[in-house]
């Protein structure tokens, strides 16, 4: 019971965190000079997951709390042309027998996007980097 | 309420900040109090690579995209006699086979430079913690940021090779003197640090008698029961590096120097540095001494409404301390090594920005400690920047080709290197 009740407390303040949010990129924003613009911001999940069987080779249930995702977000452009984003982040922080702190996965932190831009024209942008692959929409 | 409260005064205290930045070092510029001050910045090096014969064990070539440099950096002032310099950075993200994201190698984020700084008088300045090694004009004083090739030298870590020094990622854990006196005509660098630390092996080739009786040529961890040791320091003794450069135009003064001033100052400076660790494990033979020399020459100066610039330099190992993957120098060989840059900045825009040519001839000499004969190796780059805004954002791309010593057991190649940078 004491344990349901902490559980009940902590979604009633996640939800007060949910309700905070606001729109995706709208963080702090910089102005070097005329052309030379940034943007820093953060956004990060925290879950707690239950999984069936999922321990011991399948012989308990695992109960598992976890940063799911941790990115912190710089973008700007350089000149009126050129542009850049990154994300430093890290990926399931705390996941049950997860650790890869080379790629930012279970542990540590890494570049996850990195990729310059010369934007030549609305319809023709060159992008150099570490990027999403261009299969699905998600 | 009170949270919300919290958070406007926050953004109000961070609006400031940003109001406060200038444009004058290129990041965003924060000041705390009169005496403590800060700057934070973000700049990075994208690159696509094609190399020939580099996959497979030399059966394929390669083509490689990776993040070259990501760098954050921040520095700043507590006092005005205390400074400090931070680089939280990534190298070579992606590149192929590499993996060590402890140095923030080829993966994940470590920090590249850390280090405070007791300014006790422009002529005396002492330095703790990770920084560049004051040998090399080119990795020892040189932003990787403003180069005038795509990359550094070969035989210091330039384009797919490594360093030929002890180093983590062409940094020390070290304390520093150094200064500008008479004006910055002189700037000196002494350092005392780790320099080659804990014991690194390789495998070896040996040959066995496999268990149908034929014999077979395998890599080994072990001969004879025994390790075999690239380099170790049972003695930890600690290594001591030095640099003097004299500047007859105008002086070069900081930390970071640039290797291309794009028309913007004019600088003539010659540079002496020694480098030197004793007692050292080297390829299996124990008490050897490292000892390395340079000399070099900068020139940068306008031509007109363009700049010329060229750099050579002369390195002399002695027990060279790490294998180095582009040449058959090894761990207790000898070599010398020397190099020259040249670049001439076009006068003029063409479109939005400004091209620059450059080419580099490079050549390494190694006096194998095991084997009579000599091998050479000669490194042949030309490229171009094209600049669109100084250093902070450049398209470079360049051509290079390795040419071994015939009787090298590695294989000639070229390699091109397409690069975008950009930061602040």
């Amino acid at each position: 019971m004491r344990k349901l009740a902490v559980l009940a407390k902590m979604m009633i303040i996640l939800s007060s965190v949910w309700v905070m949010a606001s729109s995706s990129w709208a963080g702090i924003k910089m102005e070097i000079d005329e052309q030379t613009k940034g943007e820093v911001g953060i956004w990060m999940q925290a879950w707690y997951q239950w999984a069936e069987d999922a321990k011991d080779g399948g012989e308990e249930n695992l109960n598992d709390f976890m940063i799911r995702r941790a990115y912190l977000y710089l973008k700007g452009q350089v000149t009126e042309r050129v542009s850049f984003f990154t994300h430093l982040a890290s990926d399931r922080v705390g996941q049950d027998g997860l650790d890869n702190s080379s790629l930012g996965l279970g542990s540590g932190v890494a570049w996850r996007d990195l990729w310059i831009t010369l934007n030549l024209h609305e319809a023709v942008k060159v992008q150099l980097g570490r990027m999403y692959v261009l299969i699905m929409k998600e | 309420m009170r949270k919300l409260a919290v958070l406007a005064k926050m953004m109000i205290i961070l609006s400031s900040v940003w109001v406060m930045a200038s444009s004058s070092w290129a990041g965003i510029k924060m000041e705390i109090d009169e005496q403590t001050k800060g700057e934070v910045g973000i700049w990075m090096q994208a690159w696509y690579q094609w190399a020939e014969d580099a996959k497979d064990g030399g059966e394929e070539n390669l083509n490689d995209f990776m993040i070259r440099r990501a760098y954050l950096y921040l520095k700043g002032q507590v006092t005005e006699r205390v400074s400090f310099f931070t680089h939280l950075a990534s190298d070579r993200v992606g590149q192929d086979g590499l993996d060590n994201s402890s140095l923030g190698l080829g993966s994940g984020v470590a920090w590249r430079d850390l280090w405070i700084t007791l300014n006790l008088h422009e002529a005396v300045k002492v330095q703790l913690g990770r920084m560049y090694v004051p040998l090399t004009r080119n990795y020892g004083t040189t932003s990787t940021k403003c180069m005038l090739t795509t990359d550094l030298p070969f035989l210091q870590g330039g384009v797919r090779s490594n360093i030929f020094y002890a180093q983590k990622v062409g940094r020390d854990d070290s304390l520093c003197i150094w200064g500008n006196p008479l004006g910055g005509l002189l700037q000196y660098r002494l350092m005392v640090s780790e320099g080659v630390e804990g014991k690194t092996t390789r495998d070896q080739e040996v040959t066995i008698t496999t268990d149908d009786g034929k014999m077979a040529v395998v890599e080994a961890k072990t001969v004879g029961g025994k390790e075999v040791v690239v380099s170790d320091n049972p003695d930890d003794s600690l290594r001591f590096a030095g640099r003097l450069s004299l500047s007859l135009l105008e002086p070069e003064t900081t930390w970071f120097n640039k290797g291309a001033y794009l028309g913007k100052k004019k600088v003539l400076s010659f540079g002496l540095g020694l480098d030197s660790q004793d007692d050292l494990t080297l390829n299996g033979r124990d008490d050897e001494d490292n000892r390395v020399w340079t000399a070099d020459v900068f020139f940068d100066h306008p031509v007109g409404a363009g700049a010329v610039t060229v750099e050579g330099a002369y390195i002399d190992i002695d027990n060279c301390s790490q294998n180095h993957n582009y040449s058959e120098l090894k761990a207790g060989d000898d070599a010398e090594n020397w190099y020259i840059n040249a670049g001439y900045l076009l006068p003029g825009s063409i479109g939005p920005g400004r091209l620059q040519l450059f080419g580099r001839y490079e050549t390494v000499d190694v006096d194998k400690r095991d084997v009579a004969e000599d091998f050479d190796t000669e490194v042949w780059t030309g490229g171009f920047n094209y600049y669109l805004k100084g250093h902070d954002c450049k398209i470079t791309a360049d051509y290079t080709h390795i040419d071994q010593d015939s009787d090298s057991a590695i294989d000639n190649q070229s390699i091109i290197t397409l690069q975008f940078c950009a930061g602040f």
